[in-house]
């Protein structure tokens, strides 16, 4: 029913003094990747349909707008959309806010996700789940706890995560798993996976890929974005692209990423 | 959930019908005769009478503050200093003037007290009008009552204890301008040994346009007693400046315990002018946690004299500060003996162009060995507006100590909102989550009404604060 389409899109990076203007929030950190200044694009066209169901995967060098293409589609505020457009079944998501976007099923697991100091990952889940639709009369919060819970276990995370800071002071391994418990705890649609392979070692990676076939095989539209295949070890994606300088350069299937394997980037970013 | 008692300012209506009730009050502005006034009405002895006046000129020769916030535009002689509304103190809610009992019934405590509370003491403007306590805690000696019914009933604790040895009237201009016209407050005594396990609420209202209310709170917690008081204070809107002048000292006796908690949300043209304090003797401890709402200008440091051995003082307070507002609170701690220790963790958001700062005192005497103490300040600002200050001052003159100091600025990144956001929460409730958090190791060691309370209250404030 809801496909992911992406039109000619163009994004470039805000000047980071008028991001948040709303509020005046300073950035503490610069936007996702370092290239491209304010005002240069750093996505130039692309296009892009992930049908409702399909595991995509997109890879392609640092720098060639992968992260970019994530945070756009969460309406990162950072990130300016100057031409193009984005769709997820009947929602326009390029004109919608991040907590609009989320509301609507479309979810991201972060490559930096950020700390929280004095938040819990359940205060942060309980204070979220109750904006989603479909969690009516029948939702009970007494359930969900457990069901943060049993998904914790599943992901090997201690019962003491569940309740400290989210975050702080967590390995980049134990903030991955933080993510995919986030994500597979409110009612997804699509997913968008930002690196989640970089910083887990294999036990973990194994974990966390298991995580995502199990949504998967729940129907969730999944969008992995990743520079190694590590993890399509794992997880075999119906189509693969490769992204260069903002662009969609290369399309097939999962043949294309274990070619990249072998060979690298180089036959196709000349 | 329990119902909570609330000071929130739920409805305006009432409150301003309640406006000019009284059934005696003083003339504006203050001098001789006015104090004397305010000492006749209450029918008070010779010596408490030669107090006041006594203050009044201590008030008259010492200047204002010149450090701190701006108090330049605080006029005394505008203020009205004492407006007394009913004719006795009522011991049953049922007995109480509907109007009043309306405003009290729509902030909970009647509720509260049935249900979680050892004692509650209701003051309205100048005096207390409503005053119970347990028989339970009657029954083992415990003395709760307003300070006023403490003068007739208890004079010889009084005399002892009133501004004597723990904050003086000369101190400052504003504890002698307490000391001249101070009325209602808290006196409470727990005798040796007993362990009050429920906590015990006095409630502050202050309606009238243009007033001043200063309240005087005693306490004293006998050797090996505890107690945990509470304190709520609110006053509704209105737009010419009104005055709280409060005075708290506590004693805390060898091995007794003292929480002291207070969530104060006053109205934006209050100045919010207080001197806390509390003397610990040996073993003793004593705890402030504070959160401090409202007000447009806010002076309060809560100390602690840390005189016996092994005493020991925790200060908790939250201060926020929003437009036009200014928060100068803190703490200040005296080691005076061996292995005194204190810990201080002070909270502050500004928001909106406001301004909060944290000042403190910390002094350690010398002897005073193996005294240790850690302090920390967080500041968190949502925005480039707003304005943080940390002013501590630290005081060593023994070597064998151990302190440490942390202050951060924290901010609510813009990145922070997004990750938020991205979970389904909108830019406000992305905010108060990070809010929450920040304030989360100081909203856990309340009672949990007034954790949810405070937490309300902060997000209220700071709704609209965007865009």
């Amino acid at each position: 029913m809801s496909t992911l389409t992406i039109k000619n899109l163009h994004v470039r990076l805000e000047n980071p003094s008028t991001t948040g203007l709303r509020a005046g929030y300073p950035s503490t950190t610069q936007a996702a990747t370092g290239h491209g200044g304010a005002g240069n694009p750093i996505l130039n066209g692309i296009n892009l349909v992930v049908r409702r169901g399909q595991t995509c995967v997109l890879m392609g060098p640092n720098g060639s707008g992968k992260s970019t293409l994530g945070n756009t589609l969460l309406a990162n505020p950072q990130y300016k959309i100057s031409r193009g457009s984005i769709t997820f079944g009947k929602h326009m998501l390029s004109k919608m806010k991040t907590d609009e976007i989320a509301r609507a099923g479309v979810l991201l697991a972060f490559q930096n996700p950020q700390t929280v100091s004095g938040v819990s990952v359940t205060n942060l889940l309980t204070a979220a789940v109750r904006n989603f639709k479909g969690k009516g009369k029948d939702f009970k919060m007494a359930d969900f706890r457990e069901e943060i819970k049993d998904t914790a276990n599943t992901l090997k995370i201690s019962k003491d995560f569940l309740s400290c800071s989210l975050n702080e002071g967590f390995s980049g391994g134990e903030k991955k798993k933080m993510e995919i418990l986030q994500l597979s705890l409110l009612p997804a649609q699509l997913i968008v996976i930002d690196e989640i392979d970089s910083g887990l070692d294999i036990d973990a990676l194994k974990l966390v890929a298991k995580q995502i076939s199990r949504l998967r095989a729940r129907g969730v539209t999944l969008l992995i974005i990743t520079h190694y295949n590590r993890i399509l070890r794992w997880i075999k994606p119906d189509r693969v692209h490769i992204m260069h300088k903002g662009k969609i350069i290369k399309s097939g299937t999962s043949t294309l990423a274990t070619a990249i394997e072998k060979k690298g980037y180089g036959d196709y970013i000349k | 959930m329990r119902k909570h008692t609330s000071v929130i300012e739920k409805d305006q209506g009432i409150s301003a019908a309640l406006t000019d009730r009284y059934l005696f009050r003083t003339e504006r502005g203050l001098s001789r005769e006015i104090i004397e006034q305010i000492s006749e009405s209450k029918n008070e002895p010779a010596w408490m009478r030669e107090f006041r006046l006594k203050s009044y000129e201590q008030f008259l020769k010492i200047p204002l503050p010149t450090w701190g916030p701006d108090l330049s535009k605080l006029d005394f002689q505008a203020m009205r200093y004492y407006q007394k509304t009913e004719p006795a103190k009522y011991q049953s809610w049922n007995d109480v003037p509907a109007d009043i009992k309306n405003t009290f019934e729509k902030i909970g405590v009647p509720q509260a007290e049935r249900e979680f509370l050892a004692g509650v003491i209701g003051q309205y403007e100048s005096e207390g009008f409503y005053q119970n306590l347990r028989s339970k805690w009657e029954d083992k000696g415990v003395i709760f009552c307003d300070t006023d019914t403490a003068v007739q009933k208890y004079p010889e604790l009084v005399k002892k204890y009133f501004m004597t040895e723990c904050v003086k009237a000369e101190e400052h201009k504003l504890s002698a301008l307490h000391g001249a016209v101070w009325s209602g407050g808290s006196f409470l005594y727990v005798p040796k040994g007993v362990k009050v396990d429920m906590p015990l609420q006095t409630y502050f209202r202050m309606n009238a346009r243009g007033s001043g209310q200063f309240e005087h709170t005693l306490i004293i917690v006998d050797e090996g007693a505890s107690v945990h008081y509470i304190e709520g204070c609110t006053a509704p809107i209105y737009n010419t400046a009104s005055l709280h002048a409060a005075v708290v000292e506590i004693f805390v006796k060898k091995g007794a315990r003292c929480r002291y908690t207070t969530i104060q949300n006053w109205s934006k043209d209050v100045y919010n002018l207080n001197t806390k304090r509390s003397i610990v003797e040996e073993d003793g401890i004593q705890e402030w946690v504070g959160g401090s709402l409202g007000s447009k200008t806010t002076m309060l440091y809560p100390c602690s004299i840390l005189k016996g051995r092994g005493a020991r003082a925790e200060h908790l307070n939250i201060a926020v500060a929003g437009p036009g507002q200014h928060k100068d609170t803190g703490a200040k701690v005296i080691h005076c003996a061996p292995n005194t220790t204190s810990t201080i963790v002070s909270k502050s958001i500004s928001f909106g162009g406001g301004i909060s700062t944290y000042r403190g005192l910390l002094k350690i005497l010398k002897g005073a060995r193996g005294a240790a103490s850690h302090v920390q300040c967080d500041a968190l600002m949502p925005d480039n507006i707003s304005v943080s200050n940390t002013v501590p001052n630290i005081v060593v003159n023994e070597s064998d100590v151990t302190i440490g100091h942390e202050a951060k600025v924290g901010r609510i990144s813009a990145d922070q909102v997004f990750y938020l956001q991205s979970r389904g929460l909108s830019e406000q409730e992305a905010v108060n989550l990070v809010v929450q958090g920040f304030i989360e190791p100081v909203i856990k060691t309340l009672p949990l009404e007034y954790a949810v309370e405070l937490n309300r209250l902060i997000q209220l404030e700071m709704e609209g604060s965007l865009g």
